[in-house]
């Protein structure tokens, strides 16, 4: 007995020795996060995974997170310097619009190389192209309805045929997974255009003309670059000779990765933001949040969140549930509580940082009040519902969060509309909302490549409804697609942005959707970082330059 | 014993066809459209052009029995498909991760026999010492306690707190990685290493699977010491022992060269089945610690609904299970020479 006695105590203490060390590493000081000299050249990255991180192949590549990994290889004939500007010229000398808009010179740059030391020429530029028609599996919706042909004026002038004028081209061409230049002789010797899938050493290596080539792939794990010494744009010291870019899924790894100076620069989510930041301050980590530009204002994004109002089942299909349930979310909550500051209102389809963006769009307002009177407008049909209940499937992490779903539950409860939550997997999610007619409410979440306002139109074209696309409201119809269609096509900005006003106006006279917020801040792949880090410039858009190229470390 | 090798082998093939089976068609008849699915998997602005792509490389327009025959056709030739979500062959992305499952689930072996055999017959030799009572808690914790939460808090005090361990997440230090690269000759890190002779490859490579390799081992720690601690107390209480005892041999002598030799015979089918279990059941370890290996892959097949790949999992699960049967069946003659099979 007395043994056992001792065993027990013995074990207590063992115990209560593990919760002590564990409570004070949480409220003390936490370890030491030293610069490492001899990774003084070499980038580590360690990102969540939205999206598989497996293809670095810009005609192939899918998911946000492949297209951040292209970006760093292959380059484009135009580039955002900001979003809020005009594209510019990259690889590209010059272009010039021709019959209105429908067809498209562009000069290219003499003397650009591959990687792969073979020069960038027209031929190149058009096998590009031609290539991610051909094998189809590639981002290229945008093109489709738009594009016609490529045609090769001489060495170094290329003529895009549009079937109809399109003032967005440029705008179009700075995304690299939609003409990021590859060099077709490289492609030819290893295995050469496959049509329907991807080629295995292409998705894994690269010969583009970027400052960096893919060095080593593990797919969905790790990526490696090193640097493209012969980069045409050069390099001027100091300058990084590798980055290393590993997926963490799990937040809380990345986050002890990046504490312990195992990384030099961690994506970490709004929700952990706030307690990170608590935790720089109390132990003085040599970290920083990068959520503001040099002036100090939060950084613009192309991210929105929302939520579509099915308008072919009920009880979305009645406007007044549709309009009933914009007043019924409150987004001031949702903003602060959920996503802890790091968003702002969504206003319209076309997100502030873009160009026609939409600075008067009446913002619906949370009042329930106000929300049961339209409710109570709602045709018996659709009060039935109300009152009986339906189902919100919503994913995991994605839009609402469980907090915004219980919160809007909550709420809605109280002017008597029973909502039953649902979480599901991804899976389970795209199987319910792709499939017709669909769920009366889906999330949504829409970050766009390049900041050009049709890039955001498309959860409103009648071609974007579900199976085929995500635009799972099955809002609007052919007069919104003309509209939309008039936009492309108007001769001046000025032209264009009227369109989008008027589309706004429509979509809030619809009440297609719960604009639920645009990210606004800290929220995106590079904003935790090392005091060392240096050379980040912040850019919205997913498109060419490389975000890596002038980025250095120092102590 | 041929002919019961044999047997066994063809009623193997039997399994593998009944498991594929069963699979492939509930993965066919779920209410949806697959192709329309897999296509938004890939991205959710596919158009009416890439699902038809889909349906004509999967042959989703053909009947489901034709679709299976198809499969089963592939399967013998070594294609095991195109996994949806990476558009890759899976053959050549399970290839890359098979070996990193292997050296971690041959890690956790490596611990969790001695030690597990070791603790068991201190346990029995030392019956009701609170070496028994000590081991009968840790070996309660060890199955009881959940391997994430376990491999979390390694994390946070092994490398966070006290540093003793690298960093969860890939194989090798990223330091390692520049100035020690190893050469890929067998794709298992730690042979190449030894192959190349690259030292400090290997040390780093050894000491990244520690941590993981223990986490992995420690339910089958409890797990083997049970069985060792009832199956020596079982042993230790026969007629043999006892005479053995009686004509003078010492204590520790009869327990080492006759009980514990007879005791050891459940435990190797333990052990057995724990090697097909560390291979195909490490998934939750992988997903704490990062590792790249099969059980990772599978969970993300899984929640990406890639068939092919939730397909060739379940082959190679099925597979590695009904070997390392066949295995233990056949170590069982060889430990016990009163087996025999026909």
């Amino acid at each position: 007995m007395k043994r056992i006695r001792n065993a027990v105590r013995r074990s207590s203490i063992l115990l209560f020795a593990i919760v002590a060390m564990l409570a004070s590493g949480q409220a003390g000081a936490g370890p030491a996060v030293t610069f490492n000299p001899q990774l003084a050249d070499t980038l580590r990255v360690a990102w969540s995974r939205i999206g598989p991180t497996d293809n670095v192949d810009p005609q192939t590549a899918r998911s946000v997170t492949n297209w951040r990994l292209v970006m760093e290889a292959y380059e484009t004939l135009t580039y955002y310097p900001d979003p809020t500007a005009e594209p510019q010229p990259f690889l590209a000398e010059s272009w010039r619009r021709l019959e209105g808009g429908r067809v498209w010179e562009f000069k290219l740059k003499r003397g650009i190389r591959f990687s792969t030391g073979n020069e960038m020429t027209a031929e190149a530029v058009k096998y590009s192209i031609d290539r991610a028609m051909r094998i189809g599996i590639g981002s290229i919706f945008p093109l489709e309805g738009i594009y016609d042909r490529t045609e090769v004026v001489d060495r170094y002038t290329v003529r895009f045929h549009l079937e109809s004028s399109t003032l967005a081209w440029p705008a179009i061409l700075a995304n690299p997974v939609i003409l990021g230049i590859i060099d077709p002789d490289y492609v030819e010797k290893n295995g050469g255009i496959q049509i329907g899938r991807a080629n295995p050493v292409v998705s894994r290596t690269s010969a583009g003309t970027g400052p960096w080539v893919v060095e080593e792939i593990r797919p969905n794990e790790r990526i490696q670059y090193r640097r493209n010494p012969n980069y045409w744009r050069g390099w001027q010291a100091p300058y990084l000779e590798r980055v290393a870019i590993q997926i963490v899924p799990e937040e809380s790894t990345r986050l002890l990765l990046l504490e312990r100076g195992d990384v030099d620069i961690a994506e970490v989510s709004g929700l952990s933001l706030p307690e990170l930041k608590n935790r720089i301050r109390a132990n003085s980590l040599p970290i920083r949040v990068i959520e503001n530009d040099a002036r100090g204002r939060p950084l613009p994004s192309l991210g929105l969140f929302w939520v579509n109002l099915n308008h072919g089942v009920l009880p979305t299909s009645d406007i007044n549930v549709r309009r009933g349930l914009r007043h019924s979310f409150n987004y001031e909550q949702f903003l602060s509580r959920v996503m802890n500051g790091y968003g702002v209102r969504m206003r319209g389809l076309v997100p502030s940082a873009a160009p026609c963006a939409d600075k008067t769009y009446q913002l619906p307002q949370f009042d329930l009040v106000r929300a049961k009177r339209f409710f109570d407008e709602a045709s018996p049909a659709a009060q039935q519902v109300l009152r009986q209940g339906f189902v919100f499937r919503f994913q995991t992490n994605y839009v609402l969060q469980r907090e915004g779903a219980l919160m809007w539950q909550a709420d809605l409860a109280r002017v008597g509309v029973n909502v039953r939550l649902e979480e599901v997997d991804a899976s389970t999610w795209l199987q319910t909302t792709r499939t017709r007619p669909g769920q009366p409410l889906s999330e949504a979440r829409w970050t766009g490549s390049y900041p050009d306002p049709e890039y955001f139109m498309h959860p409103i074209r009648t071609g974007y409804w579900p199976p085929t696309g995500f635009g799972s409201a099955y809002a609007g119809g052919p007069e919104i697609d003309g509209l939309i269609q008039a936009a492309r096509t108007a001769g001046t900005w000025e032209r264009r942005c009227e369109f989008y006003k008027r589309l706004s106006n429509w979509l809030n006279e619809d009440a297609t959707f719960v604009e639920v917020s645009e990210l606004h801040g800290g929220i995106h792949p590079f904003n935790v970082q090392a005091n060392w880090v240096r050379g980040f410039v912040h850019n919205p858009a997913t498109t060419s330059p490389s975000v890596f190229y002038p980025m250095f470390k120092r102590q | 014993m041929i002919a019961y090798l044999l047997r066994r082998l063809g009623a193997l093939i039997i399994v593998l066809f009944g498991i594929t089976l069963v699979v492939f068609v509930i993965s066919r008849v779920i209410p949806t459209d697959v192709a329309r699915l897999w296509a938004g998997q890939r991205d959710i602005t596919s158009s009416e052009r890439q699902v038809r792509m889909i349906i004509e490389q999967y042959h989703l327009d053909k009947p489901i029995l034709v679709q299976y025959g198809l499969y089963v056709r592939d399967l013998f030739r070594g294609d095991m498909g195109i996994s949806v979500m990476s558009n890759r062959s899976v053959w050549e992305e399970m290839r890359e991760r098979i070996p990193n499952t292997i050296e971690l689930g041959l890690m956790a072996l490596l611990f969790a026999v001695p030690l597990g055999i070791v603790s068991g017959v201190l346990s029995a030799t030392r019956r009701n010492s609170w070496i028994d009572h000590g081991t009968r808690l840790a070996s309660l914790g060890g199955v009881s306690v959940p391997v994430f939460w376990l491999g979390l808090l390694f994390q946070m005090v092994l490398y966070y707190q006290l540093g003793l361990v690298p960093s969860p997440g890939g194989r090798l230090a990223e330091v390692t990685q520049f100035t020690a690269p190893v050469r890929t000759v067998t794709g298992f890190l730690l042979t190449d290493a030894l192959i190349g002779g690259n030292w400090r490859a290997l040390g780093d490579a050894a000491l990244h699977l520690l941590l993981p390799g223990f986490t992995l081992a420690l339910p089958l720690i409890a797990l083997i010491s049970r069985m060792t601690r009832s199956s020596l107390l079982e042993e230790i209480s026969k007629d043999y022992v006892r005479t053995a005892r009686a004509k003078g041999l010492a204590g520790r002598t009869v327990n080492r060269r006759h009980a514990l030799r007879n005791a050891l015979l459940p435990v190797a089918t333990i052990v057995g089945i724990s090697f097909g279990n560390v291979l195909t059941g490490s998934v939750v370890t992988e997903l704490v610690y990062y590792w790249p290996g099969i059980g990772r892959y599978a969970v993300q097949a899984i929640l990406a609904y890639d068939t092919p790949a939730i397909m060739a999992f379940t082959v190679l699960a099925a597979t590695v299970f009904a070997l390392a049967n066949l295995v233990v069946d056949v170590l069982y003659a060889f430990l016990d020479p009163r087996i025999r099979y026909a």
